[in-house]
């Protein structure tokens, strides 16, 4: 199976005045369960890491999810989603891959003239 | 700042930053335009849930502190409010010039892909604002250039 290329799935919007303190941390790509479960188990063209893919089991996610100081947090956020959006680990995996891979490149390089 | 690399953590901090956006309500997560001030609010909330989801998972508290405090800044500035865990480090701004890099160089439903050039220079301007350090700066250029 081809990987799959979000952004033409799922269309894009322009850039528009990213300046210094702008948000740019991920929110999510459009992605929804629907699609969730048609992905599950294909291969999206990242490379697999067991902790990411223990962790983002959705079974898994959803006890962890159900723990009282998890709980407690959402509460104090005002967050009453009573399921966790399993789609939205699948839409991280590639966020969190780059990071990883970049973080470790600017780890190696960290103090080197 | 703590100059120590500890690179494992950093690379396990880095793969399940994000995880508590799972608990964040979709229609804040996916839309279009600009947060309100609440949306925000509750957006924010991902560190310090992604946190919670991976103490209860058992995992280590070094690359705890990391995922909760990867959006705070060395002088406070940042989110979540900063406990008496905080102690901000190399590591720590490793990964979040990591995440702010990829974050600017992938599409989203908010805005399309940066240029590297575009998403160096926007990071730059944390590094003439005194919160990201010009060493840290440096190493991630040698990383995608």
């Amino acid at each position: 199976m081809a990987p799959l290329n979000f952004s033409t799935l799922f269309g894009i919007t322009p850039l528009k005045n990213i300046t210094s303190g702008t948000q740019v941390g991920f929110r999510g790509n459009g992605i929804n369960t629907f699609q969730f479960e048609g992905l599950q188990g294909a291969s999206d063209g990242f490379s697999t890491n067991p902790l990411y893919n223990r962790l983002t089991n959705p079974a898994t996610l959803q006890r962890l999810a159900e723990t009282p100081d998890v709980q407690a947090t959402m509460a104090e956020y005002g967050i009453t989603k009573p399921k966790v959006n399993t789609a939205a680990a699948v839409a991280l995996r590639k966020h969190s891959y780059n990071t990883r891979i970049l973080a470790a490149k600017i780890a190696s390089n960290y103090g080197i003239k | 700042m703590k100059h120590e690399i500890n690179l494992k953590d950093i690379q396990d901090a880095a793969i399940l930053h994000d995880i508590g956006k799972v608990l964040i309500p979709e229609k804040i997560l996916n839309k279009k335009g600009a947060l309100t001030p609440e949306e925000k609010k509750i957006m924010d909330a991902h560190s310090e849930l992604s946190y919670e989801l991976l103490k209860a998972a058992g995992i280590n508290e070094n690359v705890l502190r990391l995922v909760k405090y990867h959006h705070q800044k060395p002088d406070g500035s940042g989110y979540p409010k900063a406990g008496s865990d905080f102690e901000f480090d190399v590591n720590a701004q490793i990964l979040e010039v990591a995440d702010m890099y990829s974050a600017l160089t992938e599409d989203r439903v908010y805005h399309k892909a940066c240029t590297k050039e575009e998403a160096l220079a926007i990071i730059y301007k944390e590094v003439e604002s005194g919160v990201i350090s010009q060493e840290v700066f440096d190493a991630l250029k040698k990383s995608v250039i």
